[in-house]
């Protein structure tokens, strides 16, 4: 591998034994850590107590022992922020239905429980390709660099209401209304900036 | 170059174009007789003649004629609106005009594009009440196609003038005299693209028989008529709607508008004990609808002419079906269940009701049932949350019949049963009114006697036939269960093999990366402990691969024999003589009560190897305990038939009682066991209907305790 990936992996399966799995062992050094969780809960808090860190959530997708499946605990994944990366890791036959609503809970990408530790890699080097380019990863990561002071302030007016830089940060997390609006404007300003060069030549 | 800048430019559009609109919008020629139908019924027509003349070879004389005695057209509606594509006359009126009020079926003005689909030339001719001409034009495609080639050829750059467009073409126009008073259209279409075989016109024949549904519009009727000099059955044939009358079963659900609460109620089939009856809850999400349903037993599926033509739930929508749109297909099993009413297979196989044996249609209006909407290919509705719980109504309604039929094939047998044993009783009676007579001294002589003697012995064979009889009942009843039970074995296989191939895949995973592991890591000399871990891993992984496919093995080969066993003697002889030796052995002392007994119709030797998997884990678990004991007890409990089975063993930690029952999940590892016994005995025991469950030890202060149900009707 190139370089290591500045990202903790998630890994939420409630079969013991996948915590041993080679995968783990072998891409232990090319992240900065690795946190295995049977349960599914615990997972989620985690992601909700680490959101400030880079996080790829590899997500098994048929659980036994709990009631909530896959498909719920990428939903909760997505109430905490739509821009961590899930990988769905399934032993399932995949049909069109499984993956409608695998993409409709916002999964990164799927992965067969029988794939190569290559292929999984691949899969979270992709994840972590987004973390870094994804214009609102970036908007994320420059937000919570400010100081917590600085982030409780009012920041910006849209309409009639203020918002701070925690306001903007959930709204970019959640991408509702606001969050997807500012999202906008901020990369039609950058092509601006970056095309201004050229219209005044 | 003129001085004033301002001109004004016209869209213009080649005639394919035109064709290749045609084309996306009318898929098949079923459909586009479909539509040119519904256009019929659109003006109010009450007639439609459909002529088939010289379908198969195709030649100039092949030629299909639609024909209605509709409100026909003039000059003006031809040139401004059928001339024109993508009129929308039809969509500003919702329904035909008055008396009729139809609720207006062609949405989109597609006829036109209709007949391109079924022929290359049309002549149409069409007709108001209280005019005195005929209308008549004349489109010829095949002009358009010539056209089309041309064009294909020509470089429009060089000779711009020579580009036609579709709009340049020219259709003949001229009037015909006619008499005051008749009314309708008259669509010939020519140059037939397909040869029509017979079955096609049955197709087109089945297709239209559900165009408008089939209850009885004694007021405004609407018949269509086939003429098909060709295929004699069809000749002179009225398209019927389909038969109803012989239904074994049928409900018409209704709703209400309740003035005061202002909202509406909605019909509903309800079954309790036995009973089916109508009532009556609040209208669900979808909004009120219609819903008839009509059930068909054998014999009432014998009064179809052919029995494919009960095909399900349909969805009219203000009275015409809405959806799927002339769809037909030649195999059943590539038609749309647009309920999913075929798909239910979970459980109880045999009680489910399917849509060959079921018709009935769900009533919507586009007023009330908004979201209920068509998606935009004509297949399907959209798939929103209205229409899920639509769907959901329609299937519990279904289950309701459901239940009641069980109910009553239930009471039906036990009837039976019972009136062979009455019968029993009563030859008894006469027997014994007989022998009075014979010791009645008045009436009593030789004659009489022997008349007598004659009677009773007569009586006697009947007795010995009714007896037969009623054993050979018996049998064929115990025989069909085995059937039932054996066919839901096979059924609960299929699952079974949908879980084991996703556990296999898992494993199959796990020693793939293992190896990959070692693969990589060994030549370079680095992470050897890990890689001794992982080269352990992957044999451990192998082995309980190879334990899986022992247990499927013997998947395949003891469901061979079903036969009705006691369920004591299976145990005792579990206790008695195969697991003697070990119990000694290891020092387990047992205990078995059991109390009922309970005719089992299952595999015996399955049987007790779902208890074989208990007491191997109990030995297991009993290793480091002094004083061993296992106990199982038996009795029957309500219904059900319970077996109790505990050992005085460390017991289950909390947090893994949820687990025991997952496939490979073991705590035993280092004792061999592959964490298949309890999802075995799991397995197995679905098979029966029957369940497992952990329950309070009964060993005091540990211990495990297994609780087995298994249904005594099962």
């Amino acid at each position: 591998m190139d370089e290591k990936m500045n990202i903790t992996i998630v890994y939420i399966d409630d079969d013991e034994k996948m915590k041993n799995d080679a995968f783990l062992d072998d891409i232990e050094t090319e992240v900065d850590g690795i946190e295995y969780f049977e349960k599914p809960s615990e997972g989620l808090t985690y992601i909700k107590d680490h959101i400030d860190q880079n996080i790829v959530v590899i997500l098994d997708w048929k659980f036994n022992s709990s009631s909530l499946q896959g498909e719920d605990i990428l939903k909760d994944i997505a109430e905490i922020s739509t821009l961590v990366p899930v990988i769905v890791f399934t032993g399932a036959r995949i049909d069109a239905v499984e993956a409608s609503k695998m993409f409709k809970g916002h999964a990164f990408s799927c992965v067969a429980k029988d794939a190569t530790t290559e292929e999984l890699v691949e899969a979270i080097k992709n994840a972590y390709d987004r973390i870094q380019n994804d214009i609102r990863s970036v908007m994320e990561k420059w937000i919570l660099k400010q100081g917590d002071e600085k982030r409780s302030k009012p920041y910006m007016r849209s309409g009639d209401k203020v918002y701070t830089l925690n306001d903007i940060l959930e709204a970019i997390r959640k991408q509702d209304e606001f969050g997807k609006e500012t999202t906008r404007r901020i990369l039609s300003l950058a092509t601006e900036l970056f095309t201004n060069n050229m219209r005044e030549k | 170059m003129e001085n004033d800048n301002t001109s004004i430019l016209h869209f213009k559009f080649d005639v394919s174009t035109f064709r290749l609109l045609g084309r996306e919008l009318i898929t098949d020629r079923i459909t586009a007789l479909f539509e040119l139908v519904k256009n019929c019924y659109d003006a109010n027509a009450e007639n439609v003649q459909l002529t088939f003349e010289n379908l198969n070879p195709l030649s100039p004389s092949s030629r299909i004629i639609i024909e209605d005695d509709g409100l026909g057209m003039t000059f003006e509606d031809i040139r401004d609106k059928w001339m024109v594509i993508g009129t929308s006359s039809k969509r500003r009126s919702r329904t035909s005009p008055s008396p009729y009020n139809r609720v207006v079926a062609g949405k989109k003005g597609v006829g036109r594009f209709a007949v391109d689909k079924l022929g290359a030339k049309l002549i149409m001719k069409t007709k108001k009440k209280d005019s005195l001409v005929w209308n008549c034009l004349e489109t010829d495609w095949t002009k358009y196609s010539e056209e089309e080639e041309r064009q294909l050829s020509l470089d429009f750059e060089e000779h711009p003038e020579q580009q036609k467009l579709f709009t340049d073409i020219d259709n003949r126009y001229w009037t015909e005299l006619g008499e005051k008073g008749i009314q309708g259209t008259r669509l010939e279409i020519s140059s037939l693209n397909d040869v029509w075989l017979e079955k096609d016109v049955i197709r087109a024949y089945k297709e239209l028989s559900k165009i408008v549904k089939p209850t009885l519009d004694i007021q405004y009727p609407f018949n269509i008529q086939f003429h098909v000099p060709e295929y004699k059955e069809y000749d002179g044939k009225v398209v019927e709607s389909i038969v109803l009358a012989k239904a074994t079963l049928s409900y018409i659900l209704k709703y209400r508008y309740d003035e005061a609460e202002e909202k509406y109620y909605q019909e509903y089939l309800d079954e309790e004990k036995g009973a089916l009856s109508v009532k009556e809850k609040p209208a669900e999400i979808f909004g009120p609808i219609g819903f008839t349903i009509y059930y068909y037993d054998q014999e009432g599926k014998k009064n179809f002419t052919k029995e494919e033509r009960i095909d399900g739930i349909k969805v009219y929508r203000d009275g015409i079906i809405a959806t799927p749109f002339a769809e037909y297909k030649s195999s059943r099993d590539e038609q749309k269940d647009l309920f999913g009413i075929d798909k239910r297979r979970w459980s109880g196989f045999f009680e489910k009701l399917s849509t060959r044996d079921i018709l009935g249609w769900v009533d919507i209006k586009d007023e009330l049932n908004p979201k209920i909407k068509d998606s935009t290919n004509r297949q399907d509705f959209v798939d929103n949350k209205e229409w899920t719980v639509l769907k959901e109504f329609v299937i519990s309604q279904i289950h309701q019949i459901e239940l009641y039929l069980k109910h009553k094939k239930e009471t039906k047998k036990k009837e039976n049963a019972e009136k062979l044993k009455k019968t029993d009783k009563e030859i008894d009676e006469i027997k014994q009114k007989i022998k009075r007579i014979k010791s009645n001294t008045i009436l009593a002589s030789p004659e009489v006697e022997s008349e007598l003697d004659d009677l009773a012995s007569r009586l006697e064979t009947i007795k010995e036939n009714v007896s037969a009889s009623s054993k050979d009942y018996e049998q064929m009843e115990k025989d069909i269960k085995q059937q039932e039970n054996i066919m839901f074995s096979l059924v609960s296989l299929q699952s079974y093999a949908g879980q084991i191939s996703h556990i296999l895949r898992i494993s199959i995973g796990v020693i793939k990366r293992s190896a990959e592991f070692v693969a990589k890591w060994v030549p370079l000399g680095k992470n050897q402990d890990k890689s001794v871990k992982h080269a352990h891993r992957v044999f451990d992984e192998m082995n309980n691969l190879s334990k899986a496919m022992n247990f499927m093995l013997s998947y395949a080969e003891d469901d061979s024999t079903f036969e009705y066993f006691s369920v004591k003697e299976a145990i005792t002889e579990l206790f008695e003589e195969r697991y003697k030796y070990l119990f000694e052995e290891e020092g387990i002392h047992t205990e078995y009560v059991v109390e009922d007994d309970f005719e089992l119709l299952y595999n015996m030797k399955a049987f007790q190897d779902m208890f074989g998997n208990l007491i191997d884990n109990s030995v297991k678990a009993l290793r480091n305990i002094l004083d061993k004991r296992i106990r199982c007890t038996a009795y029957k409990e309500d219904d059900n038939f319970v077996v109790l089975f505990s050992d005085n063993g460390p017991g289950i930690p909390e947090e893994k009682r949820d687990r025991i029952f997952d496939v490979f999940y073991t705590t035993t590892a280092d004792l061999g066991g592959a964490g298949l016994g309890l999802y075995i005995v799991r397995t197995r025991l679905k098979s029966i209907n029957g369940t497992i469950s952990l329950e309070p030890n009964e060993f005091k202060p540990t211990g495990a305790t297994f609780k087995i149900v298994i249904p005594l009707i099962h």
